[in-house]
């Protein structure tokens, strides 16, 4: 085999990991089109509603973190039924003096918790908070986000189940009008959120808990060994956690909050990157766990668990394909016609985590938006930033560390609320 | 090829490439759709939602009306225009406000108990301020009772209906949309239904069924060997039988069927991926969900939520909740039999119907 049979044999690999998740966002996107809308838990409003606490991790929030508890202190959840903890972890903004206002105005009902030591971090500071409660669902809210009144309901529900470990809502950005990256992030949030995430739901295999606007069952974390503080990405950390463990993760679409996005490319890159490192640790400690197949899970459910493990390490193999394709062209390599033509249109459909586009596409037409999609092109450009931010991040020795090996701090996304924004077109 | 040639063959390709390009560029200079998203969830399991928008809409509109307006039989314009006829004296003026085909085209207040006569169409709400019982065969927008509704037999609510009182639905109406009651809801035979919220929903006249005593002594249940601990339930990894008079204390997941006998108790909730049937007086002090329908036998009573994929099937005198507990029955559909009773909502996605 000649130095160039085995590049053409490297780039057949490479395609064929990009058809497979090509596939992937066809059957969601046909299941979003097709399917049957699967939310079961969504339209229980009476019942007799368990203890909740909601957690609010906050580090240096003082933008955001009043609005937050304004509108949780609006949630027409049974009042003596749940509590909220503003969790400030080493805030040296005016976060505390906030906290304490809303805990005096409240009391009973806002109850803080300061971190003054232990571990920096959301995963950290959610474990020390989740010992000091006795709730039964502990519901998780980064303090940029504006639940709405009945949004607490809708994300218990699903706990009425006894299988049921976690429970994500749907994300909305909600300061899109700031720049283009706003808009493009709104594109592929409705991308992943309304076609991806719900059609895992509907097609019962491995939704994803995401962190926030979403909640754990008590039991189940402590079942699963409670939050790795070591862990970059505690929510997909969870997520697989609870999977392996027989636990179900459900995803309600029509349970949405909205969110502040981050207006200017560094922002974004930073949080990109952030979660493809934590996306790859997660790849290296349960791929091989999922592949033994525990007896719970369907085949399907494992196939689906690689793939969604595996989303931030497509984008260097696209890279990495690209790369092939036109060294063997210049190499004067016959590459088969058929197989460019594979590589092209896997390379157009698999956009890794970023929603591909006809997955954008198909969420604006059923979210009833249909202007917003003359954007697309465009999205073309975010997703090559994408690329290089996610390659870049996946090829870095941080991704691959054990848990624990990097330095515990807080990764956060900067804020806007009250800034100018305009930075980002 | 000349330069001329190849330079404007280029322009074309480009141009051809850019042209997807040119949408876009106006979209984001000229935005037209940059608003966040409509949060079309947050509504979802308000049942008297409606109703109490219609509430606010017509107690402002009439207090905004003309003095004039506000004594004896009345036609006229709400303040948006919106045509009205307020019946305070003679329940007749209403046929003076019918369209030729006999419906009318009014909102209708009704400031006294009235009784109609059968067949009448109304194509806009009908605000009823004390009892309202209507005729066989009419068709209704939309009601919104102060004290008692009693509908006909074959009528017809095409959007939605609250009442502070009682509602009572006659033999094979047809319910569309949503249907609450600040008290009780009373269904006939052969009632098509979607969506309802009451402390009390029964069908028949028969009481609410009331809850059955737990007693101590009963069978233990012994998991199989496959069962496996899961934080604080037990999972079964194959069909289970629970049999008559046994017990299980704690919640329960099944990964296939599950039947329970005659009298079993769940002391928990109970999850099975396949069909759940109850035996006669099997009770459920948790939720009860399955993947696919739900059957229950007679008397059977569950006091929490019930989630089924598929459908629901409420056996005679039946039980979920308790009127000062209430809860949800929520499935693809739901089937009541006579004397079965929901305390809470029942929510259907296909619709649901009483039997005949």
């Amino acid at each position: 085999m000649t130095l160039a049979d085995g590049l053409a044999l490297a780039l057949w690999v490479v395609v064929a990991v990009l058809i497979t998740y090509t596939i992937r966002h066809y059957v969601f996107t046909l299941n979003r089109v097709f399917g049957r809308f699967r939310q079961p838990y969504v339209d229980i409003g009476i019942a007799d509603w368990p203890t909740v606490a909601v957690f609010v991790p906050a580090h240096n929030e003082e933008k955001v973190i009043g609005g937050m508890l304004e509108a949780l202190l609006a949630a027409d959840y049974p009042a003596e039924r749940f509590h909220i903890v503003p969790i400030d972890d080493r805030s040296t903004d005016g976060t505390g003096g906030i906290v304490e206002r809303y805990a005096r105005e409240h009391p009973g009902r806002v109850r803080p918790y300061v971190r003054t030591e232990g571990k920096p971090g959301k995963a950290a500071a959610l474990r020390d908070a989740t010992s000091r409660s006795e709730a039964e669902i502990f519901l998780v809210f980064d303090a940029d986000y504006l639940p709405g009144p009945n949004l607490l309901r809708q994300l218990v529900a699903p706990f009425f189940d006894p299988e049921v470990g976690a429970v994500m809502g749907r994300v909305i950005p909600h300061n899109l009008n700031r720049s283009l990256l706003t808009r493009l992030l709104d594109l592929e949030r409705a991308g992943g959120y309304q076609v991806d995430q719900q059609a895992r739901m509907n097609l019962r295999l491995i939704p994803q808990y995401g962190g926030t606007v979403g909640g754990v069952r008590r039991s189940a974390l402590l079942d699963v060994g409670d939050w790795d503080e070591d862990s970059l990405t505690e929510d997909t950390d969870m997520t697989f956690r609870m999977v392996l463990r027989g636990w179900e993760v459900v995803y309600q679409n029509r349970s949405e909050c909205y969110e502040e996005v981050p207006e200017n490319w560094p922002t974004r890159i930073r949080q990109i990157q952030r979660w493809a490192r934590g996306h790859n640790q997660c790849l290296r400690r349960y791929a091989w766990t999922l592949l033994k197949s525990p007896r719970h899970l369907r085949f399907a459910q494992v196939i689906d668990g690689l793939l969604l493990l595996g989303v931030f390490a497509v984008a260097p193999v696209l890279l990495v394909g690209w790369a092939l394709a036109t060294a063997l062209y210049f190499m004067g390599y016959p590459i088969e016609q058929g197989l460019l033509i594979l590589f092209a249109v896997a390379s157009y459909s698999t956009l890794g985590n970023f929603a591909a586009f006809f997955e954008v596409g198909t969420a604006a037409r059923l979210d009833g938006s249909r202007n917003r999609i003359r954007l697309l092109p465009f999205l073309s450009f975010g997703f090559l930033v994408n690329l290089l931010a996610v390659s870049r991040a996946t090829l870095s020795r941080r991704s691959w560390r054990a848990p624990g090996a990097h330095g515990p701090d807080w990764q956060k996304t900067e804020r806007y609320r009250g800034g100018n924004g305009e930075n980002g077109r | 090829m000349s330069t001329l040639l190849l330079v404007a063959l280029v322009l074309l390709t480009m141009s051809w490439a850019a042209l997807p390009l040119l949408p876009a560029i106006r979209e984001l200079y000229n935005p037209t759709d940059v608003e966040p998203l409509r949060m079309v969830g947050r509504d979802n399991a308000d049942i008297s939602r409606f109703a109490r928008g219609f509430r606010e809409y017509i107690e402002a509109s009439l207090r905004r009306l003309p003095p004039g307006a506000v004594r004896g039989d009345y036609f006229g314009r709400l303040p948006d225009g919106t045509h009205f006829v307020r019946v305070a004296q003679l329940p007749s003026v209403l046929a003076k406000g019918a369209v030729p085909d006999g419906s009318h085209d009014r909102v209708v207040v009704l400031e006294q108990a009235v009784t109609l006569t059968g067949d009448e169409r109304f194509r806009l709400e009908v605000f009823a301020r004390k009892d309202l019982t209507g005729g066989r065969g009419a068709e209704y927008r939309a009601i919104l009772g102060d004290g008692d509704v009693k509908l006909g037999p074959q009528s017809v609510i095409w959007r939605w209906i609250h009442a502070r009182g009682t509602v009572q639905v006659g033999d094979a109406s047809a319910l569309f949309g949503r249907t609450s009651s600040d008290t009780r809801i009373s269904l006939g035979k052969d009632v098509g239904f979607e969506r309802m919220g009451a402390p009390r929903i029964v069908v028949g006249d028969a009481p609410f069924p009331t809850s059955r005593v737990d007693h101590q002594d009963y069978t233990p249940f012994e998991a199989p060997e496959s069962a496996e601990q899961h934080g604080d339930h037990l999972r079964i990894p194959a069909d289970v039988e629970i049999g008559e008079g046994v017990v299980v204390e704690g919640h329960l997941v099944i990964a296939g069927k599950v039947h329970l006998g005659r009298g079993a108790r769940v002391r928990g909730s109970l999850k099975a991926h396949g069909d759940v049937s109850l035996g006669p007086g099997a009770v459920v002090t948790g939720a009860l969900v399955s993947g696919g329908s739900i059957v229950s036998g007679e008397g059977a009573w569950v006091k929490g939520p019930i989630i089924a994929e598929q459908q629901i099937t409420l056996g005679p005198r039946v039980g979920v909740g308790h009127p000062d507990n209430q809860t949800t029955v929520s499935g693809r559909s739901v089937v009541l039999s006579p004397g079965a009773g929901v305390a809470g909502h029942i929510i259907t996605i296909e619709g649901g119907h009483t039997t005949p």
